[in-house]
């Protein structure tokens, strides 16, 4: 109990710490959510004066369908600056990862160069201190904390994610998961989204040897955490327009825990009832009903290990593993990446994690565009690289993809 | 229970097994609960209650209307196939533990998935010891199902871990849940896991963990199960998976697999995407194993399903399949699933699966086959069309 105490309170300091920017983040929207329209004045910038400024940028809607149309970015990129790129571009940390990873961040990147989006690449070749030492780059972590965004390869180290989550206190990762039209898949048309807790729950990473021959893990699950994830759960799925959002948990067995985790997410759900329906489900239901009517399935929250199996059934759903995108949240900046093993060579995944990230920045057109070149290829023709039981390898997927971005 | 108190007290302290006085059992399943008893002797072993031939099985109906019907179906089914099960049907919770204890093979048909049949279901588990969980997905051709020739074995561990029920709230605003594994209890469950697989006739066990996450836990998981498959290493081939790319396959191509090991922490959502990738977990059957003891149920009765409206016929079949060969009567068993494929072949589905008619028919159809034919008889009868 003394070492569980001890444990305890070490993490409750780190939380206590990342709640600050968190409170930041939390009276900005307020702020801004009641005039979500307005543009900013200024291009977004990439290096923010202010916390203040790209708090609410972020805030501002990720709209993923055709609704609101961001003034800001269109009008102003046609001016070019000294540096050769055009005026509003966002400087974006690229860490290619390992692997196949440096391969697919050059077929992002010249993707991107074909569509001619507005986006200065900084990029990280290395992303450890060295091969024994498995934390991340300074380099990397200054470079996110000042550009905000991220977009990242492959990284198969479990230490190295961890590291990365800490730094940032990222609390929530958000998958995408669309089915692509042209893979054809037994599950239909399907468009979820899921978010799931990332710092609490099963994967606290607490697990110590009492004596041996036995051994304990602890789920840690803090209030706090719930409830600054239900806030965020239930903001940007207002703001995405989505209808419903359900809870996956096991509170008939997990009483407490999940309980609580329950009672944060139903506490939230009546302050937004006339705006978005909310239901909570047990695990099991809701793997089950995303298997076998995945069209009724809408937005998917829940805490980290039942997060992750779900996150794992929608992109596996989508064609193949690891083609789903998605992104940590966490008020120190985003990142986007997609969850994918280093060997597999297919740049869907990273190019629709690419796509993401630039509706984050507000570049809707050149997020459309790209995207509708991605699908473009899936439907019309039949190249597809090996994992999805073609023959083309990566720089020939992305020069297909390029080939109709030109064309357009 | 036993003869006298003292009596009773005395042939314990001889044999070593645990006695059960009058007043641990018949003190409810709820104050047991609250205040925590979580079995720590070995299980106190009646005989086998087989009598004049003819065994005897508990069955739990649970106090939905559903499940009541469910009940009903089982016995009608045991009934007309003249197979020597007798069943004591129990409603109440308080006798459905004793029962168990001493029948030592029960049927549990319910809907219900609410906290207090969780609570009542685990605390079977965990007094009777019950660590393995069987369940067999298949996938029927016509019934929903997205990818033929699936046939997977599952076999997940049962009461350790995550399922101890060992939360609690050290500072206020904190919660935490311990999952204690203990080395003999994974060795317990990979030995009967793999000496099952063989029974089974798998030719490739895959063993689900999650080493990168937990290097301790499912480290040692890892190193017992490597261990235990040198004994069985010409018929059967061990392969390690990491969760997350077990599941990506199972979605994607889940004929790849022939039988799964999961520990207590995977085994239930395991389940259920096996069971949705074959049709849906109304299809089949699960089984929860101890050395002495077994509680069969339709899969959805294991899950915490509430996406199903009542009990289908498919399940409850199935479940009385595993029963029988449980029991021992493997002929009546395999004769009871042949009918079960007749009526499938026949075409007489439910609703659900696109046919028109109820569970009721269903049963009922095999029911009439069964009076007509009965178990162990005629093997060319005419059909009742």
């Amino acid at each position: 109990m003394n070492l569980v105490r001890r444990l305890r309170v070490g993490q409750l300091g780190s939380w206590a710490a990342s709640f600050r920017p968190y409170s930041g983040k939390d009276k900005d929207k307020g702020k801004s959510k009641p005039d979500p329209k307005t543009p900013p004045k200024t291009p977004p910038k990439a290096e923010p004066k202010k916390d203040l400024t790209k708090a609410k940028d972020k805030s501002q809607e990720k709209d993923k369908g055709k609704g609101s149309n961001k003034g800001a970015d269109k009008g102003k990129s046609d001016s070019i600056e000294a540096n050769g790129f055009p005026k509003d571009t966002t400087k974006i940390t690229l860490i290619k990862g390992e692997g196949a990873g440096p391969e697919l961040m050059s077929a992002v990147q010249e993707v991107f160069k074909a569509a001619k989006a507005p986006v200065e690449w900084d990029v990280h070749d290395e992303y450890q201190v060295s091969p024994d030492n498995e934390d991340v780059a300074p380099a990397i972590l200054e470079s996110l904390r000042k550009n905000r965004v991220g977009l990242k390869g492959p990284v198969d180290s479990r230490h190295w994610q961890r590291h990365i989550r800490n730094q940032f206190k990222q609390y929530a990762y958000v998958s995408a998961c669309k089915n692509i039209q042209g893979l054809e898949t037994p599950y239909g048309e399907f468009d979820v989204m899921i978010i799931r807790d990332q710092s609490e729950g099963d994967y606290s990473g607490v697990e110590h040897s009492v004596v041996p021959g036995v051994w304990q893990t602890i789920k840690v699950g803090t209030t706090d955490g719930a409830r600054r994830l239900a806030n965020f759960v239930f903001l940007y799925a207002t703001m995405n327009n989505r209808k419903k959002i359900t809870v996956a948990h096991k509170a008939n067995i997990m009483k407490m825990t999940d309980g609580n985790f329950l009672e944060a997410m139903q506490r939230l759900a009546d302050t937004y009832k006339k705006k978005i329906k909310f239901e909570d489900r047990y695990l099991d239901t809701v793997c089950l009903n995303m298997l076998m009517k995945p069209d009724q399935t809408d937005v998917l929250t829940s805490s980290s290990m039942y997060g992750d199996v779900m996150r794992v059934i929608a992109g596996s759903m989508m064609g193949a593993p690891g083609i789903c995108p998605g992104f940590s949240v966490s008020a120190l900046g985003t990142v986007f990446d997609c969850r994918m093993k280093s060997d597999l060579a297919n740049p869907t995944g990273p190019l629709l994690a690419a796509v993401l990230m630039l509706r984050h920045i507000k570049q809707e057109k050149h997020a459309d565009r790209i995207e509708c070149a991605i699908r473009g290829v899936y439907r019309d023709t039949d190249i597809r690289t090996e994992d999805l039981g073609g023959t083309a390898t990566c720089s020939e997927f992305a020069e297909a993809v390029c080939e109709r971005l030109e064309g357009n | 229970m036993l003869r006298g108190a003292k009596v009773g007290r005395q042939l314990a302290r001889i044999s070593g097994c645990r006695y059960y006085s009058k007043s641990e059992v018949s003190a409810s399943l709820s104050s047991s609960y609250l205040k925590g008893h979580v079995r720590t002797d070995p299980v106190n072993v009646l005989p086998k209650p087989y009598y004049g031939g003819i065994h005897m099985v508990t069955l739990y109906t649970g106090s939905s209307i559903i499940g009541q019907q469910g009940a009903k179906f089982v016995s009608s089914l045991l009934q007309s196939s003249r197979v020597p099960v007798e069943v004591q049907p129990i409603g109440e919770e308080d006798e459905y533990f004793k029962s168990v204890l001493r029948n030592r093979a029960a049927v549990h048909v319910d809907i219900n998935a609410d906290e207090k049949s969780k609570a009542r279901a685990l605390k079977i588990c965990n007094d009777l010891d019950l660590y393995v969980f069987k369940t067999r997905t298949r996938s029927f051709p016509g019934y929903k199902c997205r990818f033929p020739c699936v046939d997977i074995q599952m076999i997940g561990q049962n009461n350790m871990g995550n399922y101890s029920e060992l939360e609690y709230s050290p500072v206020k605003g904190v919660v935490e849940a311990l999952s204690v594994v203990t080395q003999a209890g994974n060795r317990k469950y990979l030995e009967h896991a793999f000496a099952a697989a063989v029974d089974a006739g798998r030719k490739r066990v895959t063993l689900v963990n999650k080493a990168k996450e937990w290097p301790l836990n499912d480290g040692a998981m890892v190193e017992d199960a490597k261990e235990i498959h040198c004994k069985y290493k010409d018929c059967l081939e061990l392969e390690l998976m990491e969760v997350e790319e077990c599941i990506s396959r199972l979605v994607t191509n889940p004929s790849y697999f022939d039988c799964l090991f999961a520990s207590d922490r995977y085994a239930t959502f395991l389940a259920t995407i096996c069971s949705g990738v074959c049709g849906g977990a109304n299809l089949f059957s699960a089984v929860e194993m101890g050395d002495n003891h077994a509680v069969f149920k339709p899969l959805q009765t294991k899950l915490s399903l509430t996406n199903y409206s009542n009990l289908s016929a498919y399940g409850i079949i199935s479940t009385i399949v595993d029963l029988l060969e449980y029991l021992g009567h493997r002929h009546c068993a395999n004769e009871l699933w042949d009918q079960m494929m007749r009526t499938m072949d026949d075409g007489i589905c439910t609703v659900e699966f696109g046919g028109k008619d109820s569970d009721e028919y269903v049963i009922s159809n095999i029911n009439n086959q069964l009076k007509c034919t009965g178990l162990g008889g005629d093997e060319h009868s005419e059909k009742s069309e």
